[in-house]
């Protein structure tokens, strides 16, 4: 169990983390919120690469500056734009950073065998990473997060500049290993999270502004998504009269998926809420 | 009109020579066109050459018939061009950034001024303007770039996923700009974020292992998975029965249970019923072997 109490960091007079405090169990958790939120910010220091101003994080009710290298042993961390060394191979680079986490070698051997397949980069294993695509790269930075199998796994943007077929297997790969584990995520997209996810916090201005399950956070905004079709000249007035968070062409017009109070038009339907709508209602005033 | 005639580009990769692009042809008129392909299926290959970043082992890029490496056509005045991960920015204001690109491109003080003005607005930037590009953080830079292909009215902008960065509101915000700008001009748009291209592409190119291979307006792609997709409601216990034998494109949870969108050519189970195809779904079905 992992507790925050009191978090806060300011840069210069930019307050980035204001009082944050939340209990973290088994199982994944969503950080959401735009970018300059907190959430880099946050994990930086539970990662203790950044030392926060004031407040506690505990382990088990320990504080982990009194556990030293044994929290770090516990850890897990996937950095938003983690540096690889190009010249290393897949291979060397994990067995490397099995050494770095102290890791017995045959044990770590075996699992950079098994997450080597899980992130499907066995075969090219002994390649050097320079010559990667920015998927495996981030594919590989995930298994280096796995090593030494953590109690506390933190992944910032885990699936930023993968495709949508290797984003659904990172997240089924991702949901697989979370199980007796607490898994961090932060993410800009929601759709990555909305089912994994036990809980989901959003962060505005370095302040929790709202956390729960997926559902009981979607449940807040029943009966205020709509969709409607409208003709493909109407888009743009729609657009302007109302938040418009999707837009697709359908047979019969265009599809347009709405936030409002009220009604937006005649033949309106509602629609049940997704997690990326209720972020869109929280953190949408731009639309 | 942009066409381009059997361009090719191979690279040494993995000790090998591979092709990135096989011979590709495709004429772009005024409008929205969305490249999808998984990773290295040669989107930024063709991109580069489209933007006369690299050049290609063979075939031609022309503008109006003018061939793009000719001087005479003016092609780098008359395009935007946002690289991925696009950055090297002068450490200037926001302002002069954009204006700067714009000037750069032929336009005038005055026009370079109320260009950038404008768009500063669009993209809410307008109150910072005068903060140095080096100070803002990675998602606010996304929005600049964006802008600055923009900048100076270019026939041509070509974009190389633009929204990566950006959280779902600013994605929503920059789907409308595009959208927008792309009435009068050609814009080229790679993703992955399906969604960008889905409501306002002209058209949508799908390419894979360097080859084009579909295209068509998003309402046409979609159509050809009619029939295909699936929804159904299940208890939280049963979903890995469906996680093994079906491709599941995507699943939430609601009052009922979790709903699970499915792709399968026959119907996944008595009670599953067909809904409307995305373009997501589209795209997961074409671009093969799945999970």
């Amino acid at each position: 169990m992992l507790t925050i109490r009191d978090l806060s960091k300011s840069y210069g007079s930019n307050l980035a983390l204001n009082q944050f405090t939340y209990s973290f169990d088994h199982g994944i958790y969503a950080l959401l919120g735009p970018n300059g939120s907190g959430k880099s910010t946050l994990m930086n220091i539970v990662t203790q690469n950044l030392k926060s101003d004031n407040g506690d994080i505990l382990l088990d009710g320990t504080p982990i500056g009194k556990l030293g290298a044994s929290y770090r042993e516990k850890l897990g961390f996937m950095p938003q734009y983690p540096g690889m060394y190009p010249s290393f191979s897949a291979l060397d680079f994990l067995r490397y950073m099995a050494v770095l986490k102290g890791l017995n070698k045959k044990k770590a051997d075996e699992q950079i065998d098994e997450l080597l397949h899980a992130v499907e980069l066995h075969d090219v294993r002994t390649h050097r990473i320079g010559s990667f695509s920015g998927g495996m790269k981030q594919r590989l930075a995930l298994a280096q997060s796995l090593l030494g199998d953590p109690e506390i796994v933190i992944l910032d943007e885990p699936t930023a500049g993968l495709d949508p077929k290797q984003r659904i297997a990172i997240r089924n790969y991702i949901a697989s290993v979370a199980l007796n584990k607490t898994v961090i995520i932060a993410t800009h997209v929601v759709s990555d999270v909305e089912f994994i996810a036990r809980e989901a916090i959003m962060l505005k201005k370095g302040v929790i502004s709202d956390s729960g399950s997926p559902y009981e956070l979607t449940q807040k905004i029943e009966g205020q998504v709509w969709q409607t079709v409208v003709a493909a000249e109407e888009v743009q007035a729609m657009q302007e009269k109302f938040r418009v968070v999707n837009i697709q062409n359908g047979e019969q017009g265009v599809i347009l998926r709405i936030l409002s109070d009220v009604k937006p038009t005649e033949d309106s339907v509602t629609v049940v809420p997704s997690l990326e709508d209720y972020y869109l209602h929280v953190f949408g005033d731009i639309l | 009109m942009l066409t381009v005639k059997k361009i090719t580009k191979s690279y040494r990769r993995f000790r090998r020579i591979t092709p990135a692009l096989e011979p590709f042809s495709y004429a772009f008129d005024h409008g929205l066109y969305g490249i999808l392909g998984p990773n290295g299926a040669g989107k930024s290959t063709l991109l580069s050459i489209l933007a006369r970043n690299l050049r290609p082992d063979g075939g031609q890029v022309l503008l109006d018939g003018e061939d793009v490496r000719s001087r005479k056509t003016g092609y780098p005045a008359r395009l935007g061009y946002l690289p991925q991960n696009g950055g090297g920015y002068p450490d200037v204001s926001a302002e002069d950034f954009l204006r700067y690109v714009a000037v750069s491109k032929g336009a005038s003080r005055t026009e370079a001024e109320a260009q950038s003005h404008a768009i500063l607005r669009d993209i809410d930037l307008y109150d910072c303007r005068h903060d140095r590009v080096a100070s803002f953080s990675g998602g606010t830079v996304s929005r600049l770039l964006l802008a600055q292909a923009f900048m100076g009215n270019p026939e041509v902008v070509i974009l190389d996923e633009p929204t990566a960065s950006m959280d779902p509101a600013w994605r929503a915000c920059a789907r409308k700009l595009m959208a927008r700008e792309a009435q009068n001009r050609t814009v080229l748009l790679a993703t992955h974020i399906v969604s960008d291209v889905e409501s306002a592409a002209r058209e949508v190119l799908l390419l894979r292992r360097g080859r084009l291979v579909d295209s068509g307006t998003p309402f046409e792609l979609t159509e050809k998975v009619r029939g295909r997709v699936w929804g159904i409601t299940v208890y939280p216990e049963e979903v890995p029965t469906f996680t093994a034998r079906f491709r599941i494109a995507a699943m939430a949870n609601t009052k009922e249970g979790v709903t699970l969108r499915i792709l399968s050519n026959r119907r996944p189970a008595p009670e599953a019923v067909a809904v409307d195809p995305n373009l997501e779904d589209y795209y997961l079905c074409f671009t093969g072997e799945l999970l």
